[in-house]
C-alpha cells in the first residue's frame, strides 16, 4: 500500500499549473493529435476540450503519474474515440495498433516525433532573425536556395552560410532529446 | 581534429540533405563518416532535423493565445449551462419593465400621449390648453392628455394651422421633421413636406423657427412670414402670408400674383398638376378669388379670364 503510493506522483491540479501546462503542452499536443486527426483544427478543438475537462474535474481529479502522462492520455483517448466516432478508422488503419492495450507517451513514437518537431521549432524560434527566416524559407515553404538568393536579394553563398549556421545551431541545442529519439528510431530499426 | 572536419563538410553536409550534391561531396561525406562513430552519429541527427523541420508548418498555423481565450470561453459556457437562460430571462423582464414605462410617458393611447391622425378627411381639435389646430389631410398630431408645468409640446408630421392660446409662461411648441417652432400666442401654418423639409408661414404674433440639429439656426418670423427648414438650414422666403392655409379656410386669393404661383397654390389646394405650354400667358399677374369652389369651376373662370383652352390628361390640366 505505502509502496504503491509511493509510486504515485499526486500533482496538484489548480489554475495556475493549468496554465502552466497550457503553455508547455497546448502546441505540442495539438501536433500531436493532428498526426491521428489529419485535421488541425478538429485537432485544436480537442486539444481545448481536454484542457477545458481539466477545469471541470479540479477538485475532484488527483493525477497520477504525472500531468504529462495524464495530458498524453487523455488526448489520445479523445483522438481515438474520435476516430471511431466517425468510423473512419479503416483509414487510419496505420494507427490501429494503438487501439489495444496500454500505452505511454514514453514508447509512443508519434509522441516521440512530435516531441521532436516541438523542441526542433522552438528552437529555431530562437535562431537569430536572418538565420531563421531562410531556414524556415527553405524547410517549410520549399524554396531552393538559389530561389531564396533571388528573393532577398543576396548570393546563394550567404544563404548556404545562413543554413548551415542554422544546423549547427540546432544540432548543438537539440543534443538531449535527440539522443533518445535517435536511439528508439535505432531500435524501431532494428526490428 | 573531428571539428575542423565538420567544419570542412558544413556546406557538402547541407548538399547532401538538400539532395543537391556531385559526386565528389557524396565520396567526401562517405569518407568522412567512415571516419568515425561521433560523425555518423551527427549526420543521424542532422538527418532527423532537416526532415522534422519540414514538418513545423502546422506549429506556426496553431495561435495559442487565441486557442487559450477559446479555453476560458468553453469553460464559461459549461459553467453557465443554466445561465444563458437566466440572462435572457432577466433581459427580457428589464426591456419590459422599461417599455411599459416608456410606452406610458411616450406612445400614443398608452397613457399620456394622444394622438390624431387624417388620411382622406381633414380635422380640428382643442388641446388642453385651449389652442386650436386644424389637420390636413394625411397629417398626425401627438399631443399630451395634459400639458407638462413649462411648456407646451406637440409634434406633427404633414400639415396643420395652429391658433395659439397665449400663455407668456409655457411656450408652444411644435416638432415637425427637422425643425422646432416655439411661440408664445398666435396662428401660423406648418407645412411639413414629404422631402422633410417645414414650411411655417405666420398669419399672426411672431414665431421662432429653429434647426432640431444645428440650434444656431434660428430665423424668427412675424405676421405675415414665410420661412423654410432644409437640411438644416433655415431660411425667409420672398412669399408672404396668403393662401397657406387655404386647405383650411377652403378660400384661394390672389392679388397681382404671377401665374406661376397662382398655379403652385391650386396645385397644393386641389392635389392636380399644370402644365403651362402657352409661352405668353406665362408673366401675367392674376388678381382672382375662389372660395371652396369645384376645380371644374375654377378651370373654366382660368379659361375665361387667361383667354386660354385647358384640357385635363390624366390628372394633369394643360393650357393650350
Amino acid at each position: 500500500m505505502t509502496h504503491q503510493q509511493a509510486n504515485q506522483t499526486l500533482v496538484l491540479v489548480n489554475e495556475t499549473s493549468i496554465e502552466q501546462w497550457y503553455t508547455t503542452y497546448y502546441s505540442l499536443l495539438c501536433v500531436y493529435a493532428n498526426k491521428f486527426l489529419k485535421d488541425l483544427d478538429l485537432s485544436r478543438e480537442l486539444v481545448q476540450d481536454v484542457f477545458v475537462n481539466l477545469y471541470d474535474k479540479k477538485e475532484a481529479l488527483s493525477i497520477h503519474t504525472s500531468a504529462k502522462s495524464h495530458l498524453y492520455q487523455s488526448v489520445k483517448n479523445a483522438c481515438l474515440s474520435s476516430i471511431k466516432q466517425k468510423q473512419t478508422y479503416a483509414l487510419h488503419h496505420e494507427n490501429i495498433k494503438y487501439l489495444n492495450g496500454d500505452y505511454s507517451y514514453e514508447t509512443d513514437e508519434l509522441y516521440g516525433q512530435s516531441e521532436l518537431e516541438y523542441e526542433l521549432y522552438k528552437a529555431i524560434e530562437e535562431l537569430p532573425k536572418k538565420c531563421r527566416d531562410i531556414f524556415k524559407m527553405n524547410r517549410i515553404e520549399g524554396l531552393n536556395n538559389q530561389e531564396i538568393a533571388d528573393y532577398l536579394n543576396i548570393s546563394k553563398r550567404t544563404v548556404e552560410t545562413q543554413i548551415s549556421k542554422a544546423l549547427k545551431a540546432l544540432r548543438n541545442q537539440l543534443a538531449p532529446s535527440l539522443l533518445k529519439t535517435i536511439l528508439l528510431f535505432l531500435l524501431s530499426s532494428i526490428e | 581534429m573531428e571539428d575542423r572536419n565538420q567544419h570542412i563538410n558544413e556546406v557538402v553536409l547541407q548538399n547532401v540533405l538538400q539532395g543537391s550534391a556531385s559526386a565528389a561531396q557524396e565520396k567526401e561525406l562517405n569518407e568522412w563518416l567512415q571516419a568515425s562513430d561521433a560523425n555518423k552519429a551527427l549526420f543521424e541527427k542532422m538527418k532527423q532535423i532537416w526532415s522534422a523541420s519540414k514538418q513545423l508548418k502546422e506549429f506556426s498555423e496553431i495561435d495559442e493565445k487565441a486557442d487559450w481565450k477559446k479555453i476560458k470561453a468553453k469553460r464559461r459556457a459549461k459553467k453557465n449551462r443554466l445561465g444563458p437562460w437566466l440572462k435572457y430571462a432577466a433581459a427580457i423582464m428589464i426591456t419590459m419593465g422599461f417599455s411599459l414605462i416608456y410606452l406610458h410617458e411616450n406612445t400614443v393611447g398608452f397613457g399620456k400621449i394622444a394622438q390624431i391622425k387624417t388620411e382622406q378627411e381633414k380635422s380640428e381639435l382643442l388641446l388642453a390648453d385651449g389652442t386650436k389646430v386644424y389637420l390636413n389631410k394625411n397629417s398626425r398630431l401627438v399631443y399630451p392628455k395634459k400639458f407638462d408645468d413649462d411648456k407646451r409640446l406637440v409634434k406633427l408630421q404633414g400639415e396643420a394651422f395652429f391658433d395659439v392660446k397665449p400663455n407668456a409662461n409655457k411656450p408652444f411648441i411644435v416638432e415637425s421633421g427637422e425643425a422646432i417652432i416655439k411661440v408664445l400666442g398666435t396662428s401660423f401654418n406648418v407645412y411639413n413636406k414629404v422631402d422633410n423639409s417645414t414650411e411655417l408661414s405666420v398669419k399672426t404674433g411672431k414665431v421662432s423657427l429653429k434647426s432640431r440639429k444645428d440650434k444656431d439656426q434660428e430665423l424668427v418670423l412675424v405676421k405675415g412670414d414665410v420661412g423654410l427648414l432644409r437640411n438644416h438650414k433655415v431660411i425667409k422666403l420672398k412669399s408672404k402670408f396668403k393662401n397657406q392655409d387655404s386647405w383650411r379656410t377652403r378660400a384661394l386669393k390672389f392679388h397681382q400674383a404671377p401665374l406661376t404661383l397662382v398655379l403652385k397654390d391650386l396645385e397644393k389646394h386641389y392635389q392636380v398638376k399644370f402644365e403651362n405650354r402657352n409661352q405668353k400667358i406665362k408673366d401675367l399677374e392674376i388678381t382672382l378669388a375662389f372660395d371652396n369652389e369645384e376645380i371644374e369651376k375654377v378651370i373654366h373662370q382660368l379659361e375665361l379670364l387667361l383667354q386660354v383652352k385647358i384640357i385635363k390628361h390624366k390628372n394633369i390640366y394643360i393650357i393650350k
